[in-house]
């Protein structure tokens, strides 16, 4: 029993559970999954400061800032889940968006680009997924290195920023379908996506086995390795093609900045939705919620005009808050 | 004795709605040794853990004369002279062992640790326990048994009154235990109370003074040692446990498992077979390879030599593969097996929700469905499907680990590596007879490795004597007796 760690909060909590559950019941979920609360109260409070937040315009908006993010933040939540961790994502999406628009500027097709460096990502990804499940390297040394590494390379390949890449593109960035733009149904997708392999597949209860004990999980025969590196694969292959969706909005690719600091807020994401570190806990659902979080926030700032100085420094904040409520929720769950 | 002793009353204490201590008395006396006994889930540990502060019973006291310790910091209650040792050690493995004795309690010179002081006093306390170990080695590189006495050396030190120990033995092997043993002989000589927790009864006899035994979180006998035999200890703590299993000498079928000269990490070579629905023993100390071995099989390590099921060839270094093939392993390591923030059927089922899919898709109801048959089988306590893994006993976790095995079919071949270690008298019998019985009615071929020649013999068909990382002896098991082994062991001790 490794888990009788002292918790003056199990003793005074456990008695009192029994009178009144359904209502304690309720509040202890609302404890576990704060997100969803804290979500309404935001938009609420943004709603009353600023009387636009809640327009269909506004929140379509917020959807489509978030978009990006949500196609990266997913995977990554996945990986995370298995005790990994991928710190590259941003470096990954410019050499995905630079090399998009130098193929897509030289008269290849969209599509033919696109499949491009889906490939591209599958190799770099396979790449960091070797290195860290079969030569044992640190998933946080690999990605990181990564991170720098694909920067320069993304500089290199692309020294001066292209731009304009044609109706396609831009219709895909910015146009829409059923009122709602193409990057939004994308990551609807990806969340659809995520949800179904999350639950109703083997491979999400495996993701989790691997995270909760990989020692354990190699010894019951899950195949450890191979999901491992297909994680990487995976967020790899996600945020190179994050980089698409990046240069299809903003229809040019400018090597030094296209997707940067987007790793740190898909962990930021991720962490919110209280996927734990060293994996084993949380959901993909979380890491939706997260994201959706920082973009509720993000835009209401913006709508309030705060500068962005006071919106980093809420952004940090939010963060930790979220952590002490994981806190609370852990120890008011190991109560029961 | 005039020092006063250690008293708790009527100490209570529930996890949720489910009691675990229910009004426990217990009584330590300085210079003496209190053995606690019981089967898993009797409340022991949570008792242990009132006694040294990490959890605040909700009723009853602590007293240590006239100090009431119940509810006090872990910190205070070391304090006070009230050391607990847990089964997982806390050491920390880069630092040196005499690092390790005085963490948070450093020698110094001046403001600065002294590294010679702490070497000094270290090598005297070891003299003292008559443990021989260096207390400039890194933790890390020290044998179980001696990381062991270094964590009793750390309790020591200071000015402890009362030590308790939470299955020291369980690890260890045999001169290990005898060393153990006499260490705590020293201790209660030089006036410390020990509260002694094992499984093991013939420990117990030789070294306890008191006894208690404790089931279902009531104190169900107490008394002195001397009053007692084995047997009634046995009964109290297993009322309705029948006589070991003894193995009949079955009709094993044809050969289904066969390892030839197969060499693991500096052990073997080793060659034995496995017939279908027979149960074969690797008999070995600690150190004597017997893991090493095992996991081999089950496709966790690197190996030479070969593995054949069933005639054909098993590819070496995959686990997958391996349970593919039926091949399925236990670790001797709790923590190895279990998936300790996930839920009971998930532990059950890890290795199955693949093939328990409909076109590709979980079913869940059918997932609920097995895991019920499962945990009935194995009379899961409780048999609760959403409930964590670290909250079930100790045998419970380990039925989470074997039943894995028994979900959609059974196991060709069934490896289990000190299956009973760490496990109480009754949960023991239980698997005993799980494992003949799968043997008998599914024909599943076995192999378990025990540092118990008792054990060896009453369950398993055939020996397998191993002795450090060499194969010693292949004995009938109702050909051969206790003597037989050890002097295997022996002899080959003797020609190495």
């Amino acid at each position: 029993m490794t888990a009788e760690v002292n918790t003056p909060v199990t003793a005074e909590l456990a008695p009192s559970v029994a009178p009144g559950r359904p209502i304690r019941r309720r509040l202890s979920w609302i404890v576990a999954n704060p997100l969803p609360l804290v979500l309404v109260v935001l938009a609420g409070s943004f709603q009353i400061e600023t009387g636009v937040f809640l327009t269909s315009e506004n929140l379509t908006n917020v959807l489509a800032q978030s978009s990006i993010l949500l196609v990266v933040a997913i995977p990554l939540a996945f990986l995370m889940l298995a005790g990994g961790v991928d710190l590259s994502i941003g470096s990954m999406a410019a050499i995905g968006g630079v090399v998009a628009a130098s193929l897509i500027k030289g008269g290849t097709p969209e599509l033919v680009a696109l499949v491009a460096i889906l490939a591209l990502g599958l190799l770099l990804g396979f790449g960091q997924g070797a290195l860290v499940s079969w030569a044992g390297f640190s998933p946080l040394i690999v990605t990181f290195g990564t991170l720098t590494a694909g920067r320069g390379i993304a500089l290199a390949i692309s020294p001066q920023s292209n731009f304009d890449f044609g109706p396609g593109m831009s219709a895909y960035g910015n146009g829409r379908f059923l009122h709602i733009p193409w990057l939004v149904w994308t990551a609807i997708l990806a969340i659809v996506a995520a949800e179904i392999v999350f639950r109703l597949l083997p491979l999400g209860r495996t993701v989790f086995a691997i995270g909760a004990n990989p020692r354990a999980a190699l010894l019951s025969g899950l195949p450890v390795r191979r999901v491992t590196v297909s994680l990487y694969v995976l967020s790899a292959m996600a945020a190179t093609f994050g980089g698409f969706m990046f240069i299809a909005r903003l229809n040019s690719a400018p090597a030094g900045t296209l997707g940067q600091g987007l790793e740190l807020d898909a962990l930021t994401a991720c962490l919110l939705g209280g996927i734990a570190f060293g994996g084993g806990k949380g959901s993909p659902t979380g890491a939706v919620l997260g994201v959706l979080t920082l973009g509720v926030l993000q835009n209401g700032l913006q709508l309030m005009a705060v500068p962005t100085a006071w919106s980093l420094a809420v952004k940090g904040m939010v963060l930790v808050a979220a952590a002490g409520l994981a806190v609370v929720s852990s120890r008011a769950r190991s109560g029961r | 004795m005039s020092q006063p002793g250690l008293e708790l009353r009527g100490l209570k204490h529930a996890y949720g709605r489910s009691p675990v201590l229910r009004g426990v008395d217990l009584d330590v006396h300085r210079g003496r040794v209190h053995a606690l006994l019981g089967p898993n889930g009797a409340g022991k540990s949570t008792l242990i853990s009132c006694l040294s502060g990490v959890l605040r019973p909700q009723a009853g006291s602590i007293r240590l004369g006239a100090v009431d310790l119940a509810g006090r910091s872990p910190a205070a209650v070391r304090h006070l002279g009230v050391s607990v040792i847990y089964q997982s050690f806390s050491l920390v493995d880069g630092l040196s062992v005499a690092d390790n004795i005085f963490l948070g309690d450093e020698l110094r010179r001046g403001p600065f640790v002294s590294r010679r002081r702490q070497a000094i006093a270290a090598a005297a306390l070891f003299e003292e326990l008559g443990a021989p170990v260096n207390p400039g080695r890194p933790v890390g590189s020290l044998s179980v048994g001696e990381q062991q006495m270094v964590e009793i050396a750390k309790a020591v030190h200071g000015q402890v009154k009362f030590l308790v120990l939470d299955e020291p033995t369980a690890a260890l092997g045999k001169s290990e235990t005898d060393a153990l043993l006499a260490l705590v002989r020293r201790l209660t000589d030089a006036g410390v109370g020990v509260v002694y927790i094992s499984h093991h009864l013939d420990e117990v006899m030789q070294i306890g003074d008191d006894v208690t035994v404790l089931r279902d979180g009531v104190v169900v006998d107490s008394g002195q040692v001397s009053g007692y035999t084995a047997t009634r200890l046995l009964s109290a703590i297993a009322p309705s446990a029948p006589a070991a299993t003894s193995s009949s000498v079955v009709d094993v079928g044809a050969e289904r498992l066969r390892v030839d000269s197969l060499e693991v990490d500096g052990v073997g070579p080793i060659s034995f077979s496995v017939g279908i629905g027979e149960v074969v023993a690797l008999f070995g100390l600690l150190g004597s390879g017997r893991t090493e071995v095992l996991e081999a099989v089950a496709g966790a390590r690197r190996r030479t030599g070969t593995v054949t099921l069933g005639g054909e060839a098993v590819a070496p270094g995959s686990v997958a593969s391996c349970v593919r093939r039926g091949i399925c392993f236990v670790p001797a390591d709790r923590r190895h097996g279990i998936f300790e923030a996930l839920s009971a059927q998930q532990n059950l089922l890890a290795p199955h929700h693949r093939s328990l899919a409909r076109w590709g898709l979980r079913q869940i109801g059918r997932e609920r469905q097995c895991f019920d048959t499962v945990a009935g089988q194995l009379a899961l306590e409780p048999p609760d499907a959403e409930k964590p893994a670290w909250a079930f006993s100790g045998g419970n976790q380990k039925k989470l680990v074997v039943g894995r095995w028994l979900v959609t079919s059974r196991p060709q071949v069934l490896l289990l590596d000190e299956p009973t270690q760490g496990i109480d008298v009754g949960a023991r019998r239980a698997l005993h007879r799980t494992l003949r019985h799968l043997a008998a009615e599914d024909g599943v071929a076995t192999v378990f490795s025990t540092s118990e020649p008792a054990e060896a013999l009453a369950v398993a068909d055939r020996i397998v004597v191993l002795y450090r990382g060499g194969q010693a002896a292949d004995l009938r098991a109702h050909a051969a007796t206790e003597t037989d082994l050890l002097a295997a062991v022996h002899r080959h001790g003797v020609a190495a």
